[in-house]
């Protein structure tokens, strides 16, 4: 989350947060580069890992799954972006959310996203391993120990600093398109169309289980909101440049997981992956291009994922140091999160906390196994953006001056929240548990720590204070 | 009096460099804004780095002012934390009103100025802040032009055009002399002739293709020379 520059000499009006408006950001990304930021951030796991993990449930139709994701998606990508324009601050989802609702709220968002981002991250970092197997013959325990090593890599080079780039991640973006386009072109030749037979066979439910599991692979779109602040001609560049990132992915993703489910047999997909017995294949892109070239294909394709994984995992450890990093700034987590190192400026402790969390997760825990539970509380977090921005608009708080404005609302949002929680109810009870379980911890966190030290209250509170003003004025 | 030109000196904070004393005291007659541009890697916040760093970086810019005013130059000093170094100097150079950014370098005196000079858009400019640096200074000057197909205007008439503009300006004449190479790689050999100059003036260039792959000209010279320069912009950016 770039959050470019501030000025010291003309904003010493830090209070509340929500406050300090103007940021003097160069506006000066187009509508291009706005695209190509939101479709590196998407690409990662989502196309990497998660088609056979999709299949499995939905069958072939787990292309309509994503479809369906990404529908969902779009209305937070939406609010997101607007409340981004009118909160330019490091934090995302947790500053939204907090300043909206408060600070309970806040502290269960934020501890949420935290969670479900780092999650993400060491997702891609054992699928990644999986791709390199199938390019290196290492025994299937050192998976583990190659997403450790990279993990921890990825930490030392954060916490170190790296300077902003836009050029390798661009290059990534392209890449991974062009071998993608290649891959779907080719699969056009080999496709056997008999596999798309008993399309509908595992029914709606399905789908939408299937969709809720895709879900995270649009989650980057929400990429968009954090450098909004520097979107030339935001008014009409952001909404477009969601929607074109989406509209590509979602074309992308429809013609890359038709290719390999046209490609590969269904035993293969569901029942290759390295846990025991059948769990599905963590690599379908390459099973597929087995199909399409043989070893070359699989090179190919394994070097493209890994370049992806990596950068995703990179950018997840980054963008979530902030959740506490900005918790800390706001007195709901220990202040010495909020402390930057002396020798590398960076926020180190942020950083090393949300490492440890990194490696704990691929050490200790069944990450692929458990995919959904990150899921699960990521659909829930964009549901309450949605929220979050209905709070908003309803409050009236002065301080809320969005320089644009998410189009069709309060429509979108609505079916925002709706749609989520309509996915959530299908993920089964594992996943709900482990929501249910992230809120109760993030209350408890809230109660004993944040309580204490926070009166802020959100825009919720302007308006049910007003409410409680005006009862007993109002008498028709 | 609103001829004075305004000058924009970056420093990197924490630490800067220190700008030599005979170099602030050319800009005696000028409005100069010292930008202190604290810079952070893409892990920080800016707002993060802002609050715990400010006071220390407000400190270290207020010395600085301190030495621009022992010297009896006036100043305004602008703080950023940022990620982005030269776009924070071209917003803030527009936002100030500068048409000249200085480069800073290594001197021990100002005796002699290079001027590199082409037929600009920003003749005029460039000159006006020459004639303005020379009256605070007792430098000599030296015009150069090195011909390029490009140019509307022969070499020796811009040479000689903006000798009568120097002299007007009050400039004795013995202290201007004219200089004109056909070398081709004109960087270069602005580059080469800077060894024996203290100080260098140069136009802003329109970027062209080229330049937008490998650099503008003044990025490239002012990047290959120890000597400082003052970059004179484009007037139609500002």
């Amino acid at each position: 989350m770039p959050d470019g520059e501030a000025e010291a000499d003309r904003a010493p009006e830090r209070c509340g947060g929500a406050r300090r408006m103007k940021n003097d950001l160069e506006r000066d990304l187009g509508l291009y580069a706005t695209v190509t930021i939101s479709m590196g951030a998407m690409i990662g796991s989502g196309i990497f890992v998660l088609p056979a993990l999709g299949f499995k449930k939905a069958g072939p139709a787990v292309i309509v799954a994503y479809v369906l994701a990404g529908l969902v998606v779009l209305p937070a990508a939406l609010s997101k972006a607007e409340m981004a324009t009118a909160m330019p601050e490091s934090g995302g989802t947790y500053i939204y959310i907090d300043r909206a609702m408060g600070p309970l709220a806040g502290t269960v968002a934020g501890i949420g996203a935290w969670f479900s981002l780092v999650f993400k991250s060491s997702f891609a970092l054992v699928g990644l391993g999986a791709y390199l197997l199938l390019l290196v013959p290492l025994s299937g325990g050192l998976v583990k120990a190659v997403a450790l090593g990279l993990a921890a890599l990825i930490v030392v080079l954060n916490i170190v600093g790296t300077e902003q780039s836009g050029t390798a991640q661009s290059i990534i973006v392209t890449a991974v398109v062009v071998a993608l386009a290649a891959y779907v072109l080719n699969a056009g030749v080999a496709v056997d169309t008999a596999r798309f037979q008993g399309f509908a066979d595992k029914g709606t439910g399905g789908v939408v289980t299937a969709a809720a599991f895709v879900f995270v692979s649009y989650a980057g779109v929400t990429k968009i909101a954090s450098v909004a602040e520097e979107i030339e001609d935001p008014d009409r560049n952001l909404p477009l440049g969601i929607l074109i990132s989406m509209g590509v992915m979602m074309l992308l993703y429809t013609l890359v997981v038709a290719a390999v489910v046209g490609l590969n047999d269904a035993k293969t997909l569901t029942s290759t992956g390295p846990g025991a017995g059948d769990s599905p294949s963590l690599t379908p892109m390459a099973d597929g291009a087995g199909q399409l070239l043989g070893g070359v294909g699989v090179a190919v394709i394994s070097v493209v994922a890994i370049l992806a994984l990596t950068s995703m995992a990179n950018a997840g450890v980054l963008a979530s140091s902030r959740f506490p990093l900005a918790m800390s700034r706001d007195s709901l987590a220990p202040g010495g999160l909020a402390r930057v190192s002396e020798r590398f400026q960076t926020p180190r402790n942020a950083i090393l906390v949300t490492g440890g969390l990194l490696l704990a997760l691929i050490a200790f825990v069944p990450v692929v196994e458990l995919a959904k539970l990150a899921s699960a509380f990521q659909i829930l977090v964009f549901s309450i953006v949605n929220i979050a921005l209905i709070v908003f608009r309803t409050s009236g708080v002065e301080s809320y001056q969005p320089s644009f404005r998410s189009p069709g609302y309060p429509f979108v949002q609505i079916v925002g929240v709706v749609g989520g929680f309509a996915l959530l109810t299908q993920m089964g009870t594992l996943p709900i548990l482990g929501a249910a379980g992230i809120i109760v911890g993030g209350v408890a966190w809230y109660l004993l720590y944040g309580r204490s030290r926070t009166d802020r209250e959100g825009a919720l509170g302007v308006i049910l204070a007003r409410r409680r003003d005006e009862e007993p004025v109002t008498s028709d | 009096m609103n001829s004075t030109h305004g000058v924009l000196v970056p420093f990197e904070l924490p630490d800067a460099e220190e700008v030599p004393r005979v170099l602030i005291d050319t800009l005696s007659t000028m409005e100069v804004v010292l930008l202190g541009h604290y810079q952070l890697p893409e892990q920080t916040p800016t707002s993060a780095g802002r609050d715990q760093f400010e006071d220390d970086a407000q400190a270290e810019l207020e010395d600085i002012a301190r030495r621009f005013e022992a010297a009896g130059v006036s100043t305004t000093t602008r703080l950023v934390f940022g990620k982005a170094r030269e776009k924070s100097i071209d917003r803030v150079a527009i936002e100030e009103d500068c048409d000249v950014i200085l480069t800073p370098g290594r001197a021990d005196a100002i005796t002699r100025v290079l001027v590199p000079l082409r037929g600009e858009a920003n003749f005029d400019r460039i000159l006006s802040f020459v004639g303005e640096l020379l009256t605070a200074t007792e430098a000599s000057v030296t015009l150069f032009h090195a011909d390029e197909e490009s140019d509307r205007l022969p070499g020796e008439e811009i040479l000689a055009d903006a000798t009568d503009r120097l002299v007007s300006a009050g400039i004795d004449p013995d202290r201007i002399s004219r200089q004109s190479s056909t070398e081709d790689d004109v960087g270069r050999s602005i580059v080469d002739l800077g060894d024996t100059f203290d100080l260098l003036v140069l136009g802003e260039t329109e970027p062209s293709l080229r330049d937008r792959i490998f650099g503008t000209r003044p990025a490239q010279v002012t990047a290959d020379t120890d000597d400082p320069a003052f970059v004179v912009r484009n007037a139609e950016q500002s």
